[in-house]
């Protein structure tokens, strides 16, 4: 008989399932004694929540940060500004299509998560992603797209750091995460895993209407018509920990590191800072776990931000009427998907929607689906069938 | 680092308010606790800081905490509030009130007699932390959260029930 899971695990169940390993949850699920212990907690907790969930009002910062500043005037400065994590991959991503991609990821998620959260103007908004849905592009026009900076002004408020840890345990400690692990990996993949952990992060990009007119200046086309409140508003995304696995290696590949963040970083840090560099290959298999980002908005209306993102000169048309016709990417991430170059299609993962990204020629895969708040992405040299193996082995 | 400090308070506002209203069970006296908070932090903290977020939630607690076990003038308040017809959206009639504060008495003075470290995580899971988030405001390790909830639970549950 399995040894019962401890009172700090039968009630972490009740709340966060998923962050309680597997043979708990079946154990304290089929055990006559855990279900009585389980339902005693539950009636104590719906006490609990009885007393202390009533008042879940909506709070919204803005009138709050304006009110600190009144209060501590010079502290704070006029404008609050706001933050996209994907800021890190633009930077990370150093070839011109990737930039693109990462650009186009930032710009409609940035969408979605307007469009996540209602309606109003001039409040907060918060998007999570819960699933992801494949929007496929034509590479070649992603070449004129300008990046982030052709629109505003983008600025790392919190850079993530990043260290190596010995174990999956080491780096759930380091991350504070709940991490899971593969099953029975396919024979072709050989080696010690190593784990790689980047803190939590945090930027801002800033929209600028005088950056925009010069971007369309470039393109010989007048910048349409922007509502006022676009110029200067901005957007947060805070995003991680993020803890990357890494197994095999293929073929060398130069250091790849994450980009020094003004006065957080160090020289000490920055040494820990190669992703693949330490492993002295690219990797047959990585897997990726992180907590799900959220974004924030502190200005336009969802109608304005998405109608002006979407009319920029140099945004492909067919991109737009793409995103358009997502209609309401509530909780929903879209992810341009070079149709060149890769495919995709959907697949559950134990229950979650998962996407499927496949590149042309078959020589690598990978599968990104989000569960309990948190976002795991498994790819490498391996076919479709067997990154989604591995995913649903996850444990 | 001023924009890091903006950044931190987007993200952090509406959880320390949330800490702060579980344990006072009041809306604006919470915020005026977020604000001493985030101001507190301002001074003596950067908003890069590591444990910004966990330092953040903590002192909503405490300060929440010390508030309600410090003083009875909010009580006071609402009985005028009562008295002069209601307020925050609910309705004047009468007997709502009478229940409504019974109900929120009760709750606060269950938490003010609990032991800190139990008020303290009720107040930080019941605003919507995860245990993790918890277990780094309280200084404990994830695995013992669920055991200081369960205690704490069980004994909220004997002082509303009183």
């Amino acid at each position: 008989m399995k040894r019962h899971p401890s009172q700090s695990v039968l009630r972490q169940i009740l709340d966060e399932p998923g962050a309680v390993p597997e043979p708990d949850r079946t154990h304290a699920a089929s055990c006559a004694s855990c279900r009585r212990h389980s339902e005693a907690m539950a009636a104590d907790a719906a006490v609990a929540a009885a007393a202390l969930t009533g008042a879940n009002e909506a709070v919204d910062p803005v009138p709050a940060l304006r009110r600190l500043r009144s209060a501590e005037t010079g502290v704070v400065p006029p404008k609050p500004t706001l933050a996209d994590l994907l800021r890190t991959g633009v930077q990370l991503a150093g070839r011109r299509t990737l930039r693109a991609g990462a650009i186009l990821t930032v710009v409609v998620a940035s969408m979605g998560a307007l469009v996540a959260t209602g309606v109003a103007s001039d409040i907060i908004k918060i998007f999570q992603p819960e699933s992801f849905v494949a929007v496929p592009i034509d590479i070649t026009s992603l070449g004129t797209l300008p990046d982030l900076s052709g629109y505003g002004s983008v600025r790392v408020l919190q850079s993530p750091q990043g260290d190596m840890a010995s174990s999956l345990a080491g780096a759930a400690q380091s991350s504070g995460l709940h991490l899971l692990t593969p099953g029975k990996l396919p024979s072709e993949i050989k080696g010690d895993p190593a784990f790689h952990v980047l803190s939590a992060g945090s930027a801002s990009f800033t929209f600028s209407k005088a950056a925009a007119s010069a971007s369309a200046d470039k393109f010989g086309k007048p910048l349409p018509a922007l509502p006022a409140t676009l110029d200067g508003s901005s957007l947060t995304l805070n995003g991680g920990p993020v803890v990357i696995e890494t197994v095999g290696s293929q073929s060398s590949l130069g250091p790849f590191s994450v980009p020094k963040s003004g006065a957080s970083g160090t020289a000490a840090d920055n040494a820990h800072h190669g992703l693949l560099g330490g492993l002295g290959g690219i990797p047959q298999l990585v897997i990726v776990q992180m907590k799900a980002p959220v974004l924030y908005s502190d200005g336009p209306s969802v109608a304005q931000y998405e109608d002006a993102l979407l009319s920029m000169p140099g945004v492909p048309a067919s991109l737009a009427s793409q995103v358009r016709a997502l209609g309401d990417l509530s909780s929903t991430l879209p992810i341009p998907i070079p149709k060149s170059l890769a495919s995709a299609h959907a697949a559950d993962i134990n229950g979650a929607p998962g996407l499927v990204i496949g590149d042309t020629t078959g020589i690598a895969s990978g599968v990104v689906w989000q569960s309990h708040g948190l976002v795991y992405g498994v790819a490498g040299s391996l076919t479709d069938r067997q990154v989604v193996a591995i995913a649903r082995s996850m444990h | 680092m001023v924009q890091a400090f903006e950044a931190l308070f987007v993200a952090e506002y509406p959880k320390v308010v949330g800490v702060a209203n579980r344990v006072l069970v009041d809306r604006a006296e919470a915020e005026d606790v977020a604000q001493e908070v985030f101001l507190d932090f301002h001074r003596r903290h950067s908003p890069t800081a590591p444990y910004a977020a966990a330092w953040l939630h903590r002192a909503a607690w405490h300060t929440a905490l010390n508030r309600v076990r410090g003083r009875r003038r909010r009580e006071r308040r609402e009985e005028l509030d009562a008295a002069s017809g209601g307020e925050d959206g609910w309705s004047a009639d009468p007997q709502r009130i009478a229940e409504r504060n019974y109900d929120r008495d009760a709750v606060r003075s269950a938490m003010r007699k609990l032991p800190a470290r139990a008020a303290g995580v009720l107040a930080l899971r019941y605003s919507g932390l995860s245990y993790a988030e918890v277990g780094e405001a309280m200084g404990i390790g994830v695995g013992q959260v669920g055991t200081v909830l369960r205690r704490a639970e069980a004994r909220l549950k004997r002082e509303v029930q009183l």
